[in-house]
C-alpha cells in the first residue's frame, strides 16, 4: 500500500460476534447504510483514519462460511475477490471459537489478507477458558488481536494491527490438509486451472478454485464453464470427483468435515480450560427463557411489553407532531382566504395530511426500534427465534419470522422493518411479504364495529378468529413463497445463541437512528403520495374539482359504485362499504370513520355500529367476509412504504397484488360457504 | 435450633413466592374473564379498576404467576438452579411490567399536558392503581433477594 487512495478493509464474522460494535468502534459510528447491488442485503460502509490515511471500512453480512448456498455468503466472497480489500478483519467469538475459526479458515483459503480478532474474551474467561493468542498467531501465520468490543478493550491494538497489515500482506491459501488423495486431485486441478482458465486465477487463488470445483460449488462451476476452455476443466473435475467419492464418500461433506477438523484442532491447541464452572448466568437464564413450556409465554410477554413501550410512550410525541402539523399548520392553510378552494384543499387535506401521516409514525417507529435494539443487544431476540424454529421450519420459515408476526399484531410497519434482523435474504423477503397478514391494532375497530353490528354474541369469537386466520395465512403464504418463489435452502436454521450481555448504549443509539432514518427517508415519499392520491380521488370527478361534500360523484364514488356492481357483487357489499375499503388504504382504522361519514353517523364507533345495524348494510356472512377482507386486502400505505424501503418496488407490487387476490378469494369463499350452508 | 429457624425461614420464603405467584395467576385469569365479558357486551366485570381487560396484561400476569409457582415446585423438588432461575426471571418480568407501566403513566401525564387536559385523581386510579403496579412493588424485594441468590450460586459453582 503506497497511498491512501482506495484503501479498503472488510469486516467479516459469524452472526452475534459483536461485528457491528467493532464496526462502530472503528468508524466512530458514522456509517453510510445502503444495500448491496441487486439484493436487499444491508451494506454498511464507514471511514477510519490510520496515519492520516482515510480507510473505507465495509461491514460484510454475518456469515458462517463462504459457500454459494446463501446470498450473504456469496456477497462476502464476491466482495473479497472482486473488490480485493487490503485487509479482511475476521471477527471470531471466544465463546463460539470453533465455528468462528471455520470462517477464518475459509477466508484464508480464499487468499484474503486476514487479521483475526478474538472478541468476547471476557465472557470466555468468565466461563473458565483462556486462549493462547501467540500460539494461534503462529499456527495460522496471521496477526491475532484479543478484544472486548463492549468495553473497547483491544480496539487500539486492532487499529495498529490493521495499519501494519496494510503494508505486510500475508496470504495463506494452503491452510487445510485435505488428505493425500484429495490433495493430489487439488494439485492436478490447480495445474489445469492455471493452464486453461487463467483469467479466473487473477481473481481467485487456483487452489481455492480447485477445492470449490471439487466441492461442487455451483457459482464457480458456472464461472469455469463460461471460460473458452472451461469444459476441459469441468470434465476433469467430474472424473476426479467420481474417483474420489469411491474412497471418501460425498466429497462436499468430506471437504467441509476436514475444514471443521482443522478449526477444532486449532481451537483445542490454543484454548485451555482453566476453571470449570458448572453453570453460567446465561445457562441459568436460558433454563427458563428457552424452557419448553415457560419459554413461549415469556417471549410473548416481553414482546407485549415492547409493544406497549413503543405505542404508549410515543403517544405524547405523536400528539405534539399531530398538533403542530395537523392542527396549527392545517388551520393556517385551511383558513387562508387568498388561495383558491382546490389549492387550499390540496395543501390542507392532501399535502399537510400526507406530511402529518409520515411524521406521526416517526415517534412510534423510533421507540419501537429503541426497545427492539435493547432486546437484540442483550441477546434475547435469538432466543425467541430459537423457541419457534422447529415449528416454523415445517413451513420452510426460520424461527425469527415469529418476531415480525407478533409485532404485526401491534403495527405492521415495525413488523416489516423488524424483518431486517433475519440473515438469509430469501427468508427475509418471505417474512416481509407475510408480515402484513398479522392483524394489526388498526384493524380491530373494524372488526368490533362490523362484528358487533351483525354477529351478535358470536362477535367475540369472530374477532378472535381474525387473529388466528391472519397467522394461519401468514404461515401458509410463507410456505408458498419459500416453495415456489424464494426457493433454495435457508441459512436460518443454524441457530447460534449468544451469551446475554449488558446492552451497549452507543450501539443501541446507532441501530435506532439508522433504522428510523431509513423509515423517514425511504418510506415518507410513498406515504405522502398515497395520501395525496386518495385525497385526489375523493375530491375530483369527471367534471373536475368537486370538494369533499360530493363524494358519490367523485372518482372514489365512481370506483366504489363500480366495485359494488361488479367485483364485490357476489359479496353483496354496497358502494359505501366499497369506498370505505379505498380509504382504508391510508390506515385500516379509517374504514370505520369513512363508514360513519358515508352513513351520516359521525366517526364514533358505537354510532357507526348502530348505523350499520339500522341500514342493514351486511348480513352476518357478508359482514364476516368484510372483516376477513379488511384483514387481508392491502397493507396500509405506510406498511407498503416500509415494504418498499426494505425490498423495493417489485416486491411492494407483489405484496399488493397477492394480498388483494387472497382477500378476494377468501371473502368469496366465506360468502359461498355461507350460502351453501344456508346461513343467509 | 438454627436448622429449625432456617427451615421456617425457607418455608416462609416459599409461601411468599407461591402466594405472589397465585396472586398473579388470579389476576391474569380475571383479566381474561373481563376481556371476554367486555367482548360480548356484558357490563359486569371483576375489579375492573384494578385489573385491565387486556389480553397482553393477562399474558404477562399469567407468565409471572406460572414462573413463580413453578419456582416453588422446583424448590420442593430440590432443584435449586431452576428454583432460583424461575424466581429471579419471573420477578424480573414483573418488574419489567411495573417499569413499563410507570413509563406509560409518565407518558400519559405528558400527553395530557400536550393536549391541555387536567390531570386529576382518576389518572392515579387508572395508571398506577393497577395490579401490575401493586404486585410489581411486592415483587421488587423478592426480585432483589432471588437475583442476589442466583448470582451467589453461580459464583460458588
Amino acid at each position: 500500500m503506497t497511498s491512501g487512495k482506495g484503501v479498503k478493509i472488510a469486516l467479516a464474522g459469524i452472526p452475534n460476534v459483536g461485528k457491528s460494535l467493532i464496526f462502530n468502534k472503528l468508524t466512530g459510528g458514522r456509517a453510510w447504510v445502503g444495500n448491496w447491488p441487486g439484493v436487499t442485503v444491508e451494506k454498511k460502509v464507514g471511514k477510519l483514519r490510520i496515519n492520516g490515511i482515510e480507510v473505507e471500512v465495509v461491514d460484510l453480512p454475518g456469515i458462517y462460511s463462504l459457500t454459494a448456498y446463501s446470498v450473504d455468503e456469496l456477497i462476502a466472497r464476491n466482495f473479497i475477490t472482486e473488490e480485493n480489500p487490503d485487509v479482511v478483519v475476521c471477527i471470531t467469538s471466544a465463546i463460539n471459537f470453533e465455528r468462528s475459526l471455520y470462517l477464518a479458515i475459509s477466508l484464508l483459503e480464499l487468499g484474503a489478507n486476514v487479521v483475526l480478532v478474538v472478541n468476547m474474551i471476557d465472557l470466555a474467561e468468565r466461563e473458565g477458558y483462556k486462549i493462547n493468542y501467540e500460539k494461534l498467531k503462529n499456527l495460522l501465520g496471521i496477526p491475532v488481536v484479543p478484544t472486548v468490543a463492549t468495553t473497547g478493550y483491544g480496539i487500539d491494538q486492532l487499529i495498529n494491527t490493521i495499519r501494519k497489515s496494510l503494508y505486510e500482506k500475508r496470504r495463506h491459501a494452503h491452510i487445510v490438509d485435505y488428505g493425500k488423495e484429495v490433495e493430489e486431485a487439488i494439485k492436478k486441478l490447480e495445474g489445469l486451472i492455471n493452464e486453461t482458465v487463467s483469467e479466473l486465477t487473477s481473481k481467485y487463488p487456483a487452489r481455492w478454485i480447485a477445492i470449490k470445483l471439487l466441492e461442487g460449488d455451483s457459482e464457480i462451476l458456472d464461472k469455469v464453464a463460461k471460460q473458452p476452455r472451461g469444459k476441459v476443466v469441468i470434465d476433469r473435475v467430474r472424473s476426479l470427483r467420481e474417483d474420489l467419492e469411491k474412497s471418501v464418500g460425498d466429497l462436499e461433506s468430506y471437504i467441509i468435515e476436514r475444514r471443521y477438523e482443522k478449526a477444532l484442532k486449532l481451537a483445542r491447541a490454543t484454548m485451555v480450560k482453566v476453571a470449570v464452572p458448572k453453570i453460567s448466568l446465561t445457562d441459568a437464564i436460558d433454563a427458563i427463557l428457552t424452557h419448553k413450556i415457560l419459554g413461549i409465554p415469556f417471549a410473548l410477554s416481553i414482546l407485549y411489553l415492547l409493544f406497549r413501550f413503543a405505542f404508549e410512550v410515543s403517544t405524547p410525541f405523536v400528539d405534539i407532531i399531530d398538533l403542530l402539523v395537523n392542527v396549527y399548520l392545517y388551520d393556517i392553510i385551511a383558513s387562508n382566504p387568498v388561495l383558491p378552494e382546490w389549492l387550499t384543499s390540496f395543501l390542507a387535506d392532501g399535502a399537510i395530511a400526507g406530511v402529518g401521516t409520515v411524521l406521526t409514525f416517526l415517534p412510534l417507529i423510533a421507540f419501537f426500534f429503541l426497545g427492539f435494539a435493547v432486546l437484540e443487544d442483550v441477546g434475547y431476540i435469538a432466543r425467541i427465534a430459537f423457541l419457534v424454529d422447529k415449528l416454523f421450519s415445517k413451513f420452510k420459515l426460520p424461527g425469527k419470522t415469529i418476531i415480525p408476526l407478533i409485532i404485526g399484531f401491534g403495527c405492521n410497519i415495525p413488523a416489516v422493518m423488524a424483518t431486517r434482523t433475519i440473515e438469509d435474504e430469501n427468508d427475509r423477503k418471505t417474512s416481509t411479504l407475510i408480515a402484513p397478514l398479522a392483524s394489526c391494532s388498526a384493524r380491530l375497530p373494524v372488526y368490533l364495529v362490523v362484528g358487533g353490528a351483525v354477529l351478535g354474541r358470536s362477535a367475540g369469537f369472530a374477532v378472535l378468529s381474525m387473529y388466528v386466520l391472519g397467522i394461519l395465512l401468514a404461515l401458509l403464504m410463507g410456505f408458498v413463497f419459500r416453495k415456489f418463489i424464494f426457493k433454495g435452502p435457508s441459512s436460518g436454521f443454524i441457530m447460534e445463541l449468544p451469551p446475554y450481555m449488558k446492552p451497549n448504549i452507543s450501539n443501541i443509539a446507532m441501530k435506532t437512528w439508522e433504522r428510523t432514518k431509513k423509515f423517514l427517508f425511504k418510506a415518507s415519499t410513498v406515504i405522502f403520495l398515497g395520501v395525496v392520491i386518495v385525497w385526489l380521488l375523493s375530491v375530483t370527478g369527471p367534471t373536475g374539482y368537486l370538494g369533499s361534500e360530493h363524494i358519490e360523484e367523485s372518482f372514489a364514488g365512481i370506483i366504489g359504485n363500480w366495485l359494488s356492481s361488479t367485483i364485490f357483487k357476489p359479496m353483496g357489499w354496497n358502494w359505501k362499504v366499497s369506498i370505505a375499503l379505498l380509504f382504508g388504504f391510508i390506515a385500516k382504522e379509517v374504514v370505520v370513520g369513512a363508514l360513519g361519514v358515508l352513513y351520516g353517523a359521525g366517526e364514533e364507533e358505537e354510532a357507526v355500529k348502530h348505523a350499520i345495524m339500522e341500514y342493514q348494510v351486511f348480513t352476518p356472512i357478508t359482514g364476516y367476509a368484510y372483516m376477513a377482507f379488511v384483514l387481508i386486502y392491502v397493507p396500509c400505505v405506510a406498511t407498503l412504504a416500509a415494504i418498499r424501503s426494505e425490498l423495493g418496488l417489485k416486491y411492494t407490487i407483489l405484496a399488493l397484488v397477492y394480498e388483494i387476490i387472497l382477500a378476494y378469494v377468501l371473502a368469496l369463499f366465506i360468502v359461498g360457504l355461507g350460502y351453501m350452508l344456508g346461513l343467509t | 435450633m438454627i436448622s429449625i429457624t432456617r427451615s421456617i425461614f425457607k418455608a416462609i420464603k416459599l409461601l411468599l413466592l407461591a402466594a405472589l405467584g397465585l396472586a398473579y395467576l388470579l389476576t391474569g385469569i380475571l383479566s381474561i374473564i373481563n376481556w371476554s365479558v367486555d367482548l360480548v357486551g356484558v357490563n359486569q366485570q371483576f375489579y375492573s379498576n384494578f385489573i385491565p381487560r387486556d389480553l397482553g396484561f393477562a399474558l404477562v400476569a399469567l407468565t409471572v404467576g406460572a414462573s413463580l409457582v413453578a419456582s416453588t415446585l422446583y424448590a420442593l423438588r430440590g432443584n435449586q438452579v431452576m428454583h432460583l432461575a424461575a424466581a429471579a426471571i419471573g420477578t424480573w418480568l414483573a418488574l419489567g411490567a411495573l417499569v413499563i407501566q410507570a413509563i406509560v403513566a409518565t407518558a400519559t401525564a405528558l400527553d395530557s399536558v400536550v393536549l391541555g387536559e387536567n390531570i386529576d385523581y382518576s389518572f392515579v386510579d387508572e395508571q398506577l392503581l393497577r395490579m401490575d403496579v401493586i404486585l410489581g412493588c411486592v415483587a421488587l424485594p423478592i426480585s432483589v433477594y432471588y437475583t442476589l441468590m442466583l448470582r451467589e450460586m453461580i459464583k460458588s459453582r
